[in-house]
């Protein structure tokens, strides 16, 4: 039997109506990234009023991102203590190289800091300020990192704190049962997880669904289109959400599948393209090389190329 | 589908957060006449202002103590929409220390009840006016504020009245700002402005450096 498996990545942001009066732009950021068999979603909630922090958001996520796909498995296996210090600082050192360039104080760079990494055996996730980190695990979605608990809300913690690193959580587990994760700023979770009862609303669940039969790019929109109409209207602040999905099939029942199911899971968006996709996967998996794949298929060389890169980008694990 | 498949049902509701704001007002006898009618007009005037803020009336909570010869709690916190507007009259005593303590007691009973309710709050307000001095010993309560203003868990508005105001009395009951004399008997002016600054906090969000107006305070005070 032949499993593939890979993770999927989706996320938007959307500008407070708070904002707009101000000309205040978004200043929350998402970064997804998947390079070298690692997922990484990152999001950050840049600091109220301060004039850069949207800057500074942009930054810390583009930062952790870079960082994890580079280091990821000696920040797995080191000391909690040195792994959070090791991210931390790199993520302060690109904020003051930023700060001397665009000529500004450290702080207005502020921004809260979450973000969940994974290959197929581990994951590793941190979270600094508030918002909330969910994992979806046997079905059901529980919290995997609550917000940073200060006792009046329009109090947390930044990047830029100077207690940061004591309030910097770093959670590192084995995937076992576990099918994705999702980070949402406070914007969002107003809306999509009840603080006090400490549970994600059905909506959060909703969307996991949407990558079934959606591609990312797809499911991306979805989650900005439902951000901007259902969301957005119901608090002052920006809202921003992204998910992380491991998805597995048997191989032969991909192959038996649903149409949209195969398209979305093959990042394809046209019958032709998934037709081929789906021949190169085959070869891909009996671990042929070019030239095999090019004299056993009557599609071009070009054609070909272009599909084995499309699978390895999308990160296919095969067991 | 439209929205994916998602509606309002999917959603959850978190209550607002919440502002405590507790009016503490000098009804002694000096009050009377004028200052006291100006005082009605001006707590009138706040508590409609957030009434018609669509969000500080979610946020904002406010509760009367007055302190004349016996001070007394005159409305407790409730959601404003349905609040009667007190009316208050003037006689007696300044038992300020009295009426600081009583307005503490209440601040602190409405942030356990948040708290055992999940409802999240901000640093609750204590406004404080007077046109005299006390005749109570204030050492405990001010004992009170500076202990919570310390810890950064109240912040204290200090206004006093008339050219008969002990504005070093209420210096010490403001570690965090100066007390400042009210110019002539502008309440209506200083309520605005305060309900100004109600509209401020209810829309921070984290991070903001909460900045009140400090330009228009020379609208209702001698700076």
């Amino acid at each position: 039997m032949t499993l593939v498996s890979r993770w999927r990545l989706a996320g938007k942001t959307a500008r407070g109506k708070g904002h707009i009066p101000n000309g205040i732009p978004c200043q929350d950021r998402i970064s997804l990234q998947f390079q070298k068999g690692i997922a990484v979603m990152a999001l950050a909630d840049g600091a109220g009023s301060r004039s850069h922090s949207h800057i500074g958001a942009e930054v810390a996520t583009r930062t952790i991102c870079k960082e994890i796909i580079h280091s990821f498995d000696s920040l797995y296996s080191m000391q909690e203590a040195s792994a959070k210090k090791y991210l931390l600082t790199r993520v302060l050192d690109n904020l003051e190289e930023k700060s001397e360039t665009i000529d500004c104080e450290i702080k207005s760079l502020a921004s809260t800091l979450l973000f969940v990494a994974a290959n197929t055996k581990f994951s590793l996730a941190g979270h600094l300020g508030d918002g909330v980190i969910g994992v979806f695990s046997n079905g059901e979605i529980q919290v995997y990192s609550e917000p940073h608990n200060f006792e009046f809300p329009n109090m947390t913690i930044f990047t830029t704190s100077t207690d940061a690193i004591d309030a910097f959580r770093l959670y590192r587990t084995k995937n076992e049962d576990i099918s994705g994760f999702v980070v949402m700023s406070d914007g969002a979770g107003h809306s999509l997880y009840h603080k006090s009862k400490r549970i994600f609303g059905k909506a959060v669940d909703k969307m996991f669904g949407w990558f079934t039969d959606n591609r990312d790019e797809t499911t991306s929109n979805m989650i900005g289109n439902a951000l901007r109409k259902l969301i957005v209207p119901r608090t002052q602040d920006d809202c921003s959400l992204a998910l992380m999905r491991l998805q597995f099939f048997e191989f032969d029942e991909l192959l038996g599948g649903e149409t949209e199911v195969k398209k979305a899971f093959l990042d394809v968006s046209r019958i032709d393209g998934l037709v081929n996709r789906i021949n190169v996967l085959k070869e891909y998996i009996e671990d042929r090389t070019l030239q095999e794949i090019d004299q056993r298929l009557q599609i071009s060389s070009r054609t070909i190329r272009r599909h084995l890169n499309a699978l390895r980008c999308l990160g296919i694990s095969i067991t | 589908m439209e929205n994916g498949g998602l509606n309002q049902k999917d959603l959850v509701d978190n209550p607002n957060p919440r502002l405590p704001i507790c009016l503490c007002l000098d009804t002694s006898g000096s009050m009377r006449g004028k200052p006291i009618k100006e005082l009605n007009s001006g707590v009138s005037l706040l508590m409609h202002a957030i009434r018609e803020d669509e969000i500080a009336k979610y946020s904002a909570e406010i509760a009367v103590v007055t302190f004349g010869d016996e001070p007394s709690p005159v409305c407790d916190f409730e959601p404003i929409d349905g609040q009667e507007e007190p009316h208050l009259e003037a006689y007696g005593e300044t038992i300020m220390g009295g009426g600081v303590s009583i307005s503490l007691d209440l601040l602190n009973k409405r942030r356990k009840t948040y708290s055992s309710l999940g409802v999240d709050y901000y640093k609750p307000w204590l406004v404080l006016i007077s046109d005299g001095r006390p005749g109570d010993n204030i050492r405990p309560s001010v004992g009170r504020i500076h202990s919570l203003a310390d810890d950064g868990k109240i912040t204290v508005f200090a206004i006093g009245v008339g050219n008969d105001a002990d504005m070093e009395i209420l210096n010490k009951y403001s570690p965090q700002r100066r007390a400042l004399r009210m110019n002539g008997l502008r309440f209506r002016e200083f309520f605005s402005w305060l309900s100004d600054s109600v509209n401020v906090i209810s829309r921070s969000m984290p991070g903001e450096d909460i900045e009140l107006d400090t330009e228009s305070i020379d609208e209702w005070a001698k700076v």
